[in-house]
């Protein structure tokens, strides 16, 4: 990417201790942040290891030094070993999961009469959850949180390539399912016929 | 060449198709919906972040701060201070570093300092102790501030008298911020002290309070941290010769300040 990231002043602004300017990095990347955390750790514990991360990433960051992409990358991957933890934890101590309700998708008739945009993002989180891992991480690295398949890569601990090829098979794998789900919410909808209906009915 | 070119156009046109593909209108919405601004609930934690932000500036602020006031650090910093205050320790006592030891904010500095530094610096072991030397025999007339080249005169001496291993930390103390900035860095430092008028070889002339009508040619080398030297300050007598020295005729009337009794046990160290 060539042309300079609007970000990158804030973020040295942020390093050199403005709290204004880390307002505006935490506002431009919070949101993402917390959707990967939530497709990694669930939507019930997302936001405290969202936090941990905030909190962690403002006490190191006297080590960190780059531009906006840069900084996106090293808190992602803040984030990224605080979730793993978590799940670590999870596995421990067996629980049921109750984050499977979650990944129903919302009910499509409140999907037009509610705010589309926050609940079109919880559906599509949601989905993304049903995906395999690997998939969803490199999914939200590299087409959410736009970093490049190196850096995307370097916070997944993988090769560009297996990243690329992940995102690939995650997008694949999402429009799968996606047609089959919207198929179904069109159909109740009556707007038109299910295109897909081959899909999961 | 079509044969190739043809290859790459439907290669071309693979890729896209499958681009097509893979990123569905539907896909698309979706990940736009991902990549929407965030909801007020999302936000909701920012005032905490921020905080954690704030907080984690402070407590990293201190660290380096107290690195550097360790304690030996501190007491070269002290010593840094008693030095160019003492002026007048130096005019009784004959302490090494404080011949021409006026600092630029040392200028109100109380002349009976000069009897605690005295008594102190009397115990350094390489300021062997002056009796004869009256006390404060010029004191009213040398504790005026001195022009800044005698400050750093004393600034020099009082950091030549370091501890050598210990200049780096020393320079770093506020009582050295004056020298430093006058050096233009703390790296320039040992070469400001050496440039410093007045600052040749030792000079046993000194003894002689005519010889060194300006105190600021302090015979002592800042560079040679251990200079036995030393014992010859009694030179101090000189300071009256200072042409700012009448200039501050309040000075006998602080006598009382009793900022420095206490401190006194810091100049006993030996540096070295």
């Amino acid at each position: 990417m060539p042309e300079p990231d609007p970000l990158d002043d804030a973020v040295a602004g942020m390093c050199s201790g403005d709290d204004d300017a880390f307002r505006i990095v935490y506002r431009a990347v919070h949101p993402t942040l917390l959707r990967y955390l939530e497709v990694l750790v669930g939507p019930s514990d997302a936001e405290d290891v969202a936090s941990e991360t905030w909190g962690q990433a403002c006490r190191d960051l006297d080590r960190f030094q780059g531009g906006a992409d840069g900084f996106r990358a090293w808190v992602t991957t803040i984030g990224r070993h605080r979730g793993l933890d978590l799940l670590r934890q999870r596995a421990r101590r067996p629980q049921v999961v109750a984050d499977l309700t979650v990944v129903d998708p919302p009910d499509p008739v409140d999907h037009d009469l509610r705010v589309e945009d926050v609940l079109g993002t919880r559906h599509a989180l949601a989905l993304l959850r049903e995906l395999p891992q690997d998939q969803a991480e490199a999914l939200m690295l590299r087409v959410v949180m736009g970093l490049d398949a190196r850096s995307a890569g370097q916070v997944l601990g993988k090769r560009p390539g297996a990243v690329r090829s992940a995102a690939q098979r995650g997008l694949r794998n999402l429009a799968r399912r996606v047609d089959s789900t919207e198929g179904r919410v069109w159909r109740r909808r009556d707007i038109f016929a299910p295109r897909g209906a081959e899909g999961v009915r | 060449m079509s044969t190739t070119l043809r290859e790459l156009l439907a290669r071309g046109l693979r890729v896209v198709r499958v681009r097509r593909h893979e990123s569905s209108p539907r896909v698309d919405r979706l990940m736009d919906s991902l990549r929407a601004p965030a909801s007020p609930r999302e936000l909701a934690r920012e005032d905490e972040a921020v905080a954690a932000f704030d907080r984690a500036r402070l407590v990293a602020r201190i660290p380096p701060r107290s690195n550097q006031m360790s304690p030996r650090a501190a007491r070269t910093g002290l010593k840094a201070a008693l030095a160019s205050a003492g002026v007048v320790a130096a005019l009784s006592t004959g302490a090494a570093f404080a011949s021409g030891g006026h600092a630029p904010w040392s200028r109100g500095i109380a002349g009976d300092a000069s009897s605690h530094t005295a008594a102190t610096s009397s115990s350094h072991p390489t300021h062997p102790a002056h009796p004869t030397h009256p006390a404060q025999p010029s004191d009213g007339s040398s504790t005026a501030g001195g022009p800044n080249e005698h400050a750093f005169a004393g600034l020099c001496r009082a950091y030549a008298a370091g501890n050598k291993a210990t200049h780096g930390n020393a320079l770093s103390s506020p009582a050295f911020s004056a020298l430093v900035t006058a050096a233009g860095g703390a790296d320039n430092v040992a070469a400001f002290c050496a440039a410093q008028p007045g600052h040749g070889p030792d000079d046993p002339g000194d003894q002689s309070p005519a010889a060194q009508p300006s105190t600021s040619g302090h015979p002592t080398h800042p560079v040679h941290p251990t200079h036995p030297v030393h014992p010859t300050h009694p030179v101090q007598p000189t300071h009256p010769a200072h042409p700012t020295h009448p200039a501050h005729p309040t000075h006998p009337v602080q006598p009382t300040q009793p900022a420095h009794p206490e401190k006194p046990t810091h100049p006993a160290k030996p540096h070295a």
